[in-house]
């Protein structure tokens, strides 16, 4: 990107088990911490992009909630796409002149069982062609994929346990994290069966949640205090698999020029933050981004050390195997996750000497896995 | 999640000759006029081209693709004997088609495996497309 947008600010609020509070709590809270960030008041913004499941919103009527008026609104219409999608078209945007300063926020409450009766009817193709099998949520498409790849490359659930487990040991040092306990590789490989392959520490748990994420110009970047976190690059694609829904590959294989949009090669990337919504993802986006060749992943995550110590870290605060997911604010964590370790205020967690990081965004199921991909990469310098 | 009946589709006028021909026993599936590509679900043009498509009954034959062990499935209350098999079964014309296998040992399933269609009727005035493993 020639005129970089930059991040400013971020919030994100106390995630939760069991409905405790409704999703517009969430998105307030998450808001009001990203202003306080920033020191910016609602007022000083003039666009707004909002990603939600269970809000009966539009980003219309949620900019009259908030309080924000201006000429850039952005449904985040992509799952957990939408917020890494919210990011580059936001930048496109202040280039533009169309906004100055951007909101780019998501935010939901689920449990496990209101999380199922949305995902069993939402969309519609799912109630018709996948509901009447019994299929199991996401839980069910999501099996189908892994074995799949199982079955064409030859991964295996130990090379995935590597994911969820060290995870886990980063959601330790996270204290927004709702799952802590201990999980070890063997716990992983004997977990309960939920839709075989996919096991129960493949699966994310359902909560509520949010986060939000304060874009501005340069010029305004330099009159905050907080440290400026710069949008090298950023890419998005949909509908990556038009007649082979189930195939086992994002968007992301399209989307790998982001690499030069933002002059960074991959061995400059000091921490990875990936839409995990389960550990195959996890690692096919590693595949699909070319950390490794296609159909490695299960390999390179056995391989590597994913660690926040290790040669790549990968999901520093936990992901979303650990954290929870917060239905569609599932896609602001990893790039919440990002900015917090590029800004060196990762605490307990911080990767040594992280100044760049790359984050993806996945969702909005269909008939098949994800329709939609998006990826960021942000970083603590400029480019020229 | 909640109910103790089966999660009836929602029927409209682009997709009632599908669930029409189960009822009578077939599996009718659009073919585009253009370029001949074989569609599921059904769709309001062809994906490949656009080009308007036209209802053919199929064979009702493939492999599958992949599958799952369905141990905690949406609609519990109406899906109560677990474990049973998610298939994904790719047709004989092309299309790759979410399934149940049934009448078979879980054991038996594989990728790659031939399957032909078994008519599952549900009610009275609907049926799913099944498939049971050939032998």
């Amino acid at each position: 990107m020639t005129e970089e947008a930059v991040i400013i600010g971020y919030g994100e609020p106390e995630y939760q088990k069991d409905n405790q509070r409704y999703p517009l709590e969430y998105l307030g809270r998450a808001i009001e911490e990203a202003l306080e960030d920033c020191g910016l008041s609602i007022r000083d913004i003039d666009g707004l992009s909002t990603a939600s499941f269970s809000l009966n919103h539009t980003v219309a009527t949620l900019a009259r909630r908030l309080g924000i008026s201006g000429e850039w609104l952005l449904e985040g219409s992509f799952g957990g796409a939408s917020s890494i999608s919210a990011l580059r078209r936001g930048a496109k945007a202040i280039e533009r002149g169309e906004a100055e300063t951007i909101l780019v926020a998501a935010a939901d409450s689920y449990t496990p069982a209101s999380h199922m009766d949305m995902s069993s009817d939402f969309p519609q193709v799912k109630r018709n062609y996948l509901s009447p099998y019994g299929f199991g949520g996401a839980n069910g498409q999501f099996a189908l994929v892994q074995q799949r790849h199982m079955h064409e490359y030859g991964t295996t659930r130990e090379q995935l346990s590597n994911i969820s487990v060290t995870q886990r040991e980063h959601a330790k040092l996270n204290d927004n994290a709702l799952l802590q306990d201990d999980l070890t590789k063997e716990d992983y490989l004997s977990a309960r069966p939920i839709v075989e392959p996919v096991h129960l520490y493949d699966c994310v748990h359902p909560c509520g949640g949010g986060g939000a994420i304060v874009l501005s110009s340069r010029e305004r970047a330099e009159e905050s205090d907080t440290m400026p976190v710069y949008l090298r690059g950023a890419r998005e694609f949909h509908n990556q698999n038009p007649t082979d829904p189930f195939r086992p590959r994002t968007g992301l294989t399209e989307c790998t020029s982001v690499f030069n949009q933002a002059g960074v090669s991959h061995d400059d990337i000091d921490a990875v933050q990936l839409y995990d919504d389960y550990p195959i993802m996890a690692a096919i986006q590693l595949e699909d981004l070319g950390f490794c060749e296609k159909g490695d992943g299960g390999r390179f995550v056995e391989e590597t050390d994913i660690s926040i110590r290790g040669e790549l870290p990968v999901n520093t605060g936990g992901g979303q195997l650990s954290v929870g997911q917060a239905g569609a604010a599932g896609g602001i964590l990893g790039p919440i996750e990002a900015i917090r370790q590029v800004r060196n205020e990762g605490a307990k967690r911080q990767v040594s000497g992280c100044e760049t990081a790359l984050t993806t965004g996945y969702g909005r199921t269909h008939y098949g896995g994800g329709m939609s991909s998006s990826v960021a990469v942000l970083s603590a310098e400029g480019g020229s | 999640m909640s109910g103790h009946e089966f999660p009836e589709p929602s029927i409209n006028p682009i997709t009632e000759p599908f669930w029409e021909g189960l009822r009578n026993h077939r599996l009718t599936l659009q073919e585009c006029t253009e370029c001949g590509e074989v569609h599921y679900p059904p769709e309001v043009r062809c994906i490949h081209c656009f080009s308007r498509l036209e209802w053919t009954e199929v064979d009702g034959t493939g492999t599958i693709y992949s599958y799952g062990i369905v141990h905690h499935p949406n609609h519990p209350d109406y899906f109560t004997e677990t474990p049973f098999v998610l298939g994904l079964v790719e047709l004989k014309e092309g299309p790759k088609i979410v399934t149940n296998i049934v009448d078979c040992d879980v054991d038996d399933i594989d990728i790659g495996r031939e399957v032909e269609i078994a008519f599952g009727d549900v009610t009275h005035d609907l049926t799913v497309p099944q498939f049971t493993l050939v032998e």
